[in-house]
């Protein structure tokens, strides 16, 4: 189960997004922008399906 | 007027008026002679030994051997002779009694007659033309007789002595003694041998393709025949020398040597090779990895709950568990004496279904494609009797999907009957020439809503024999695993950032891909003046080989200062 997805940007370049944080299970995680990722790929499939919505990233801190 | 004579008899008929005074003579000798003989006159007649017939005549008014009822014919014979008797109308009785055993033909003459075999007795009759056979005596007559052209319907022989007969079938003939009723070689197309001679000691009917050669056995290399009467005795004389053995055939002489190598010996316990031991797939060929349930980098041998209806939830290392119906137990357990570990589920009220299962990739299934492979899994349920197993192959490479949209195509299924006492199962699977993409072994059971499900030792290897459970070092089998999933408490070096503290981790083992990553709990940042409580932490970029992780603390960012992150509880994820 995916829940509250998020982009992260990098905290300190502000570069991003380099991961998506998420509740796996009820555990925070943070997914790789991999398609071999099986989370990653789970995820995608989710979004496609309309099922999941991955919030835009926070701004990173100045 | 003068007297005449009646046809058949010659009977004197006087004429009327004749033999005044005389005529009681004549009528004396009418009935008194001629009358007498053919009513019950008895006689006998010499039968000529020549080609030239016996004549019997009737002559008129005058006494006739013709004329006798019954006549008795004898005489010497050297061949069938015959008796000629008047064409008239009379009744004989004839009887042959001539020696020599000859039949002898009563016959009107040209014409048949009757043939009246050597001491035959007969009543016959003639009708002016032939001889006609009105009655045969029997055979069991006594005195030798011959029969000719007669045939003998269901007579009783007893003791005959046959002769040589033209032909016979003895269908129903039974009793024929074998050593003495039968002559020449039973053919192997009636069931035998087709073979006379005599076996020697120890010779065996041996088939040559058309065949029987009746030989003795010929020894080999290293072996002695003895030949007896009735037996064969066969003995090893491998010794110390040279042993034996073919393509299809090792042997080791009594010094252990094989193929008389002193290289490769068998002592009776223990295989020795001098050289190297090159192997197909007896070792690593177990596909599943931690089929023993030993590593549990998640859990720690603590249990899991698994949730009914969520996604799949990875248990013990590489296996993944899910439910439906309601929550479940599992749980890394103590197994049996070598059997140190297996992973067990609890069962609930409601619970309908459980699911256990291993994802391969295909860099370690792929060649079993279009092959055998053997699954075996030891497997005990105290409340359910049938465990079902299906195999799997991912529809692309390495991607299987989730639960609630699975990408594989089902290859083969099956069940297996268990008890509450662990026991080893296995079955075999065709795996398809199309499951070059990685492979999934499922387990199952129904409403386990109380007792347990027990599970371990699962091995899936090639070809269709099920060998016992391939043991692994168990740092080789943790290595394996973390290649799929890293579980950390390692400390790591960084530096404070505004708003995190960026570390660095190089894992232990390159993982599958760049992995999913978790803070679980704990951990302490130090930069050199004070340490803060880890309050999270955000993968940042990763790879196979390491990963930049932001951990965070709840205030204290110094930036610019360097930082250990120790005690930090992390988890990496690589899983299919």
């Amino acid at each position: 189960m995916y829940a509250n997805a998020q982009y992260y940007n990098d905290p300190i370049t502000g570069y991003g997004p380099v991961a998506i944080r998420c509740n796996i299970n009820g555990i925070p995680s943070s997914v790789p922008l991999d398609p071999d990722n099986t989370d990653y790929a789970n995820i995608m499939q989710l979004v496609d399906e309309g099922k999941l919505t991955i919030a835009p990233a926070e701004d990173p801190a100045p | 007027m003068a007297s005449t004579y009646s046809a058949n008899l010659g009977i004197e008929l006087i004429g009327t008026g004749d033999q005044s005074g005389t005529w009681g003579a004549t009528t004396n000798t009418n009935m008194g002679t001629l009358i007498e003989q053919a009513v019950s006159g008895y006689s006998t007649q010499v039968v000529t030994d020549s080609g030239v017939a016996t004549a019997l005549l009737i002559s008129n008014g005058a006494s006739s051997t013709g004329r006798n009822y019954v006549i008795e014919l004898t005489g010497a014979l050297t061949a069938a002779r015959t008796v000629t008797v008047p064409a008239v109308n009379k009744p004989y009785t004839f009887f042959n009694n001539t020696t020599g055993g000859f039949a002898v033909t009563v016959k009107v003459s040209g014409q048949t007659g009757v043939i009246i075999a050597n001491g035959k007795k007969a009543i016959v009759y003639t009708n002016t033309t032939d001889v006609i056979e009105v009655a045969n005596a029997p055979v069991t007559e006594a005195g030798t007789q011959t029969l000719t052209n007669k045939t003998l319907t269901s007579p009783t022989l007893t003791t005959p002595a046959l002769g040589t007969p033209a032909s016979g079938v003895l269908t129903n003939a039974t009793g024929l003694p074998l050593t003495t009723g039968v002559t020449g070689t039973l053919p192997i197309a009636n069931g035998g041998t087709g073979l006379t001679t005599t076996p020697a000691n120890g010779a065996l009917d041996i088939g040559n393709g058309t065949g029987f050669t009746r030989a003795t056995l010929t020894a080999g290399s290293n072996i002695t025949i003895t030949n007896t009467a009735g037996g064969i005795s066969i003995a090893s004389t491998g010794g110390s020398g040279s042993p034996g053995g073919s393509t299809t055939q090792v042997q080791y002489n009594n010094a252990g040597a094989f193929a008389g190598s002193s290289n490769l010996t068998f002592d009776g316990t223990n295989l020795t090779s001098g050289g190297t031991v090159v192997m197909g797939s007896s070792f690593n060929r177990n596909r599943i990895i931690n089929g023993n349930m030993a590593s549990d980098q998640r859990n720690a041998g603590a249990a899991q709950t698994i949730t009914a209806a969520a996604a799949l939830a990875y248990t013990v290392d590489r296996f993944y568990a899910y439910c439906t119906g309601a929550n479940v137990t599992g749980q890394q357990i103590a197994g049996a004496t070598a059997n140190q570990y297996r992973y067990r589920f609890t069962g609930a009220a409601s619970v309908t279904a459980i699911g256990f299962a291993q994802r391969i990739e295909a860099i370690n299934s792929a060649d079993l494609a279009n092959t055998t492979a053997t699954l075996s899994v030891d497997l005990a349920n105290s409340l359910l009797t049938t465990v079902t197993w299906t195999a799997y192959y991912a529809n692309t490479t390495d991607t299987f999907g989730s639960l609630a949209s699975p990408t594989v195509t089902s290859i083969a299924t099956g069940t297996f009957t268990v008890t509450s006492t662990v026991t080893r199962y296995n079955a075999q699977i065709s795996i398809p020439s199309a499951a070059t993409t990685g492979l999934q072994i499922l387990f199952t059971v129904g409403a386990q809503t109380s007792g347990t499900w027990t599970i371990g030792n699962v091995q899936l290897e090639p070809g269709s024999v099920a060998t016992p459970y391939e043991r692994q070092i168990y740092s080789d089998q943790l290595a394996q695993c973390q290649k799929y999933f890293l579980a950390s408490k390692a400390a790591v070096s960084g530096v404070v950032s505004a708003a995190a503290i960026p570390s660095a981790y190089q894992f232990p083992v390159t993982m599958r891909v760049s992995p999913t990553f978790a803070w679980i709990s704990g951990g302490t940042m130090a930069d050199g003046f004070a340490g803060y409580a880890i309050t999270g932490g955000t993968l940042n970029s990763g790879s196979t080989t390491g990963a930049r992780v932001d951990f965070t603390i709840a205030s204290g960012y110094t930036t610019g200062r360097g930082a250990i992150v120790f005690d930090a509880i992390v988890q990496f994820n690589s899983e299919l």
